[in-house]
C-alpha cells in the first residue's frame, strides 16, 4: 500500500513538473486527475481547478493542504463525463511554499500548488538550493574561544575534585 | 530525611542554622552572611548525608544532567529573543542568529550541542540504574518518571529544537510527525497539521519546544527529584546483595557522604559539560540546510534517530512508532519483568543479555544508517 502511495506521489510529482514545464494546466484527455492553472499563485488570488475523468456526477471537495494550513476551497459536481472546471479563491493568509491540492469525493486525485510572495521557500519545486553560507570566525578567534571554554571545563572538573581540608575525599 | 540522623558534624551546623537564634543583635553584624541567608532560605537543609557512593561520577550522571537542562534554558531564553516561529521568517532568523548575532554562533552552538550531551548524559544515568539495579523496589514509578524525562528531552526537545530551525531536514521531520500523528487518529490530531488551521505547525512546535515540553520536563524533575529524597539514594549491588540495605535503603549509619560534595561534583561536571558543549559549537559549528522543498526527500534524521530511521527503512515510517514502542515498552516494564532479588549484574544475565542486546542492536543499526544513502519514507 505503501509503495502505492509513493508510486501516486511520485506520479504526481512527475506530473506537476511536466506540466509546469510545458505550462499546461489540463491533463490529457481520459487521464484522472486534477490540475490547476497558475501553478505559482500568491495568496488571496483565483486559481482554476481542472478534473478529469473523475467519477461522473459525483460530490467533490477541494482541499489545500500543507504548511500547516488545511483550507477547504469549496465544492463542485462533476459532469457526467466525470470532468469539472471551477475557480476557487486562495486563502490571504497563505504562507510562501508548495501545498497539495486535492480533490477528494468517490475518486481522488491530488496535485501541487507553489504560493509565491517570500523568499523562505525553495523557488520552485523540485531544485534544492545551496544550504546557506555560514559565519566563518578567524582561526585566531577560534582558538581564543576554544582555550575559554578549555578553560572552563578545566575549572569545572577542578572544582570537582577539589577537596576541602577535613571534608571527604571524592572517590571516582 | 527528617526522621533519619545525621552525622553530628551537619547535626550541629544544621541546628546552628535553624531561624531559633532568639537575637538577631547577638550575631556580630556581618560576621556570617552564609547564617543569614541560612536563616531565611534553609540551605543547611542541603547539609544530609547520603551514602558515600554518591560522590562518585558514575552516581552523579543525573545531576550533571540537570545542570545541561538549566543550560538549555538559559541558552534557550536568550535565542528565543531572536528566533521567529512564523514559517516565512523562522530560516531566516536562525541564520541571523548564527551569521549576525554577536556570539550568537557560538550560543547557538552551546544550545544544540548541550541537549545532545545531555541526551547522553541522560541515556548513561539511566544504563547506571539498569546495571545497578536501582529501579528495583522502591524505586519502580522513578524509574518510568526517568524514562518520561529521558523520552521527552529526546523526543520533546531535541526532535522539535530540529524542526525549528525550518530548512530541509526540518521539514522532513515535521512531515515525519504529521505522519506518525496520522497513525492514532483521533489521539494524534493534537500533534498534526489538520488540529487547527489558525495556526500554522511550525509555530504550535516552537510553543512545544519552549513551554509545553520545559514544564513538563521539570515538572517530572521535581517528581524525580522528590522520589530520589524520599527513597535515599539507592544502595550498591554489594550492598544490597549482602543485606546491608533493608526495603532497598541504607541505614544511617551507612550514610557517610555528604550531599554538598554531591553538589560541588554536580556544579564542577556541569561546567566541564558545558566547557565541552561550547568547545564543539565553536570547532563543529550547527548547520543551517537549505529551504525546505515539501516534494523532496533527502535528509537524515539527528544522530540519535539513526536506528530508528533504520526500521523506517525495512516498515515505512510506522516503523519509527514499532521500534520506539517496543525500545521504550521494554524499558519501561524492566522493574516488573526483572523479580530477581538480586541486584548484581553477574546474577541476573537475563537482564544483562537483553541490556547488551539493545546498545549492540542501536550502536550497529545506527552505523548501518550513518553509512547509508537516505531514502524516501514518505507517501
Amino acid at each position: 500500500m505503501k509503495r502505492l502511495h509513493t508510486l501516486f506521489a511520485s506520479s504526481v510529482a512527475l506530473l506537476t513538473l511536466q506540466l509546469a514545464l510545458l505550462g499546461e494546466s489540463s491533463l490529457a484527455d481520459g487521464t484522472t486527475g486534477v490540475s490547476v492553472q497558475q501553478l505559482t499563485p500568491k495568496p488571496g488570488q483565483e486559481i482554476t481547478v481542472k478534473g478529469d475523468s473523475l467519477v461522473a456526477n459525483s460530490q467533490i471537495e477541494v482541499i489545500l493542504t500543507g504548511n500547516g494550513i488545511r483550507a477547504d476551497l469549496g465544492n463542485v459536481r462533476a459532469d457526467a463525463n466525470g470532468d469539472f472546471v471551477t475557480q476557487f479563491q486562495l486563502p490571504d493568509n497563505l504562507e510562501p511554499g508548495t501545498y497539495q491540492l486535492q480533490a477528494a469525493g468517490v475518486e481522488s486525485a491530488t496535485t501541487q500548488l507553489t504560493v509565491v510572495g517570500g523568499s523562505m521557500v525553495a523557488s520552485s519545486a523540485g531544485e534544492m538550493e545551496q544550504a546557506p553560507a555560514l559565519r566563518h570566525r578567524p582561526l585566531g578567534q577560534k582558538i581564543g574561544l576554544v582555550a575559554v571554554f578549555t578553560v572552563l571545563a578545566g575549572l569545572g572538573i577542578a572544582f570537582a575534585q577539589w577537596r576541602r581540608r577535613g571534608a571527604e575525599p571524592v572517590s571516582q | 530525611m527528617a526522621t533519619r540522623e545525621r552525622t553530628p558534624r551537619f547535626r550541629k551546623r544544621s541546628t546552628q542554622a535553624q531561624p531559633t537564634v532568639p537575637d538577631e543583635k547577638a550575631r556580630p553584624r556581618g560576621a556570617d552572611l552564609w547564617g543569614w541567608l541560612d536563616d531565611r532560605l534553609g540551605l543547611s537543609a542541603l547539609r544530609y548525608a547520603v551514602p558515600k557512593h554518591a560522590n562518585t561520577l558514575w552516581y552523579t550522571l543525573g545531576g550533571i544532567t540537570f545542570f545541561g537542562i538549566v543550560v538549555l534554558i538559559i541558552t534557550g531564553v536568550w535565542l528565543a529573543q531572536y528566533y521567529n516561529p512564523d514559517p516565512a521568517a523562522a530560516r531566516a532568523s536562525v541564520l541571523y542568529i548564527q551569521n549576525s548575532v554577536r556570539f550568537g554562533d557560538v550560543i547557538r552552538g552551546i544550545h544544540v550541542w548541550t541537549a545532545y550531551l545531555v541526551v547522553i548524559t541522560a541515556a548513561l544515568h539511566l544504563i547506571r540504574i539498569a546495571v545497578t539495579a536501582s529501579y528495583k523496589i522502591p524505586r519502580e514509578i522513578n524509574w518510568l518518571v526517568g524514562l518520561g524525562l529521558l523520552i521527552l528531552l529526546l523526543f520533546g526537545g531535541v526532535f522539535t529544537g530540529t524542526v525549528l530551525r525550518w530548512d530541509q531536514e526540518a521539514y522532513e521531520a515535521m512531515s515525519h510527525n504529521m505522519e506518525i500523528a496520522s497513525f492514532f487518529g483521533t489521539v494524534g490530531g493534537f500533534f498534526s497539521d489538520a488540529f487547527t488551521s489558525s495556526v500554522g505547525t511550525l509555530p504550535r512546535i516552537y510553543l512545544a519546544h519552549v513551554s509545553v515540553i520545559p514544564v513538563l520536563i521539570l515538572l517530572l524533575l521535581v517528581v524525580h527529584i522528590f522520589l530520589i529524597k524520599h527513597h535515599g539514594i539507592s544502595p550498591t549491588p554489594a550492598q544490597a546483595d549482602a543485606g546491608e540495605a533493608p526495603g532497598g535503603r541504607l541505614p544511617p549509619e551507612k550514610e557517610t557522604g555528604h550531599y554538598p560534595t554531591h553538589l560541588r561534583l554536580m556544579v564542577g561536571y556541569g561546567l566541564a559539560l558545558l566547557g565541552l558543549a561550547g568547545i564543539l559549537g565553536v570547532l563543529l559549528p550547527q548547520k543551517i540546510g537549505a529551504a525546505p522543498d515539501p516534494t523532496m526527500e533527502v535528509t537524515k534524521p539527528p544522530v540519535f534517530f539513526y536506528w530508528m530511521y533504520a526500521f523506517e527503512d525495512w516498515f515505512g515510517v510506522q516503523g519509527i512508532l514499532y521500534a520506539a514502542i517496543a525500545f521504550f515498552g521494554v524499558l519501561a516494564l524492566l522493574p516488573f519483568l526483572d523479580r530477581t532479588p538480586f541486584r548484581s549484574l553477574r546474577r541476573r544475565p537475563v537482564v544483562a543479555a537483553l541490556g547488551a542486546a539493545l546498545v549492540i542492536l542501536i550502536v550497529a543499526l545506527s552505523i548501518k544508517v550513518a553509512v547509508s544513502p537516505t531514502a524516501k519514507h514518505l507517501g
